[in-house]
């Protein structure tokens, strides 16, 4: 989970989220070329941002939208494409709460999948991989 | 976890997606995230921990049959997260930590995908607040 503080009210930056021509000017990384965004902002609706690296790969991310609850909280599927190949499924959820005149917003990504397994877990891995790494180095520097 | 947002600038902006790595392919990632995606495959790394074990003691906390978790050990050594080592007649396990640490890898890379996202992000609201005050 990622909890940023934005010194702007919250309808303004859940607006950044949901309006194709805000979309571009901060999801894709400087240097890159966004080559199409389109956004439809409700339940169901769909949304995607193409964008190509100055080596000329080709990303697309995709999904659609579970909750849209201006300004509180954003639902939605995430597919990235490289290439045109899936690497990365999953499901994100971000929150924006007023704090004073700016805005705390949280962003979790979750049910990391890769194609092939697909159907067999939906649980974010990211803390659950960090702990065992940790804690497979510190029993091997114990035992060494 | 917060994300302190004051990493200097061009560093997150620098922070672009990286084709996967040939060691991360989807098919090794997906071979690791399937060994992981059983709870006593889950358990019986977590045993590994604490040091190597044979078959008969990785079967003790399970109501399973020692060929019933061979077959879970099978698993995760072919995803690369177990080894079998030599010791005499007996082949204890031992955990590999690589698969593990790949996956960390390729995690980090997404979250300073959307680090670098929200840096720009900040950015851009402070222009749309700047261009309203005029």
């Amino acid at each position: 989970m990622i909890e940023i503080l934005f010194d702007a009210p919250r309808e303004q930056v859940f607006r950044n989220w949901i309006d194709a021509d805000k979309i571009q000017t901060w999801f894709a990384p400087d240097g890159f070329e966004v080559t199409a965004c389109s956004v439809e902002a409700r339940p169901g609706g769909k949304w995607q941002v193409a964008y190509r690296s100055p080596q000329g790969v080709e990303y697309v991310e995709y999904g659609e939208f579970r909750t849209v609850d201006e300004p509180e909280r954003l639902i939605f599927t995430l597919t990235q494409t490289e290439s045109g190949r899936t690497v990365l499924a999953s499901l994100v959820t971000v929150t924006f709460t007023p704090v004073g005149s700016g805005t705390r917003m949280t962003f979790h990504q979750s049910g990391f999948e890769t194609p092939a397994r697909r159907d067999d877990f939906r649980e974010g891995w990211g803390e659950c991989f960090r702990k065992l790494t940790e804690s497979i180095e510190r029993s091997q520097a114990d035992a060494g | 976890m917060a994300l302190d947002v004051r990493v200097p600038v061009h560093i997150l902006n620098r922070m672009v997606p990286k084709p996967i790595s040939a060691a991360l392919t989807p098919d090794r990632l997906s071979a690791t995230f399937g060994a992981l995606a059983d709870p006593t495959r889950r358990a019986i790394l977590e045993r590994l921990m604490s040091g190597e074990a044979p078959v008969g003691e990785l079967a003790e906390p399970f109501r399973m049959t020692t060929r019933g978790v061979s077959k879970h050990i099978a698993v995760l050594e072919a995803a690369g997260l177990v080894t079998r080592v030599r010791d005499g007649q007996r082949r204890p396990s031992r955990i590999r930590a690589e698969p593990l640490a790949e996956i960390d890898e390729w995690l980090q890379t997404y979250r300073c995908l959307w680090a670098g996202r929200f840096q720009r992000l900040g950015e851009r609201l402070q222009e749309q607040q700047a261009r309203r005050r005029k």
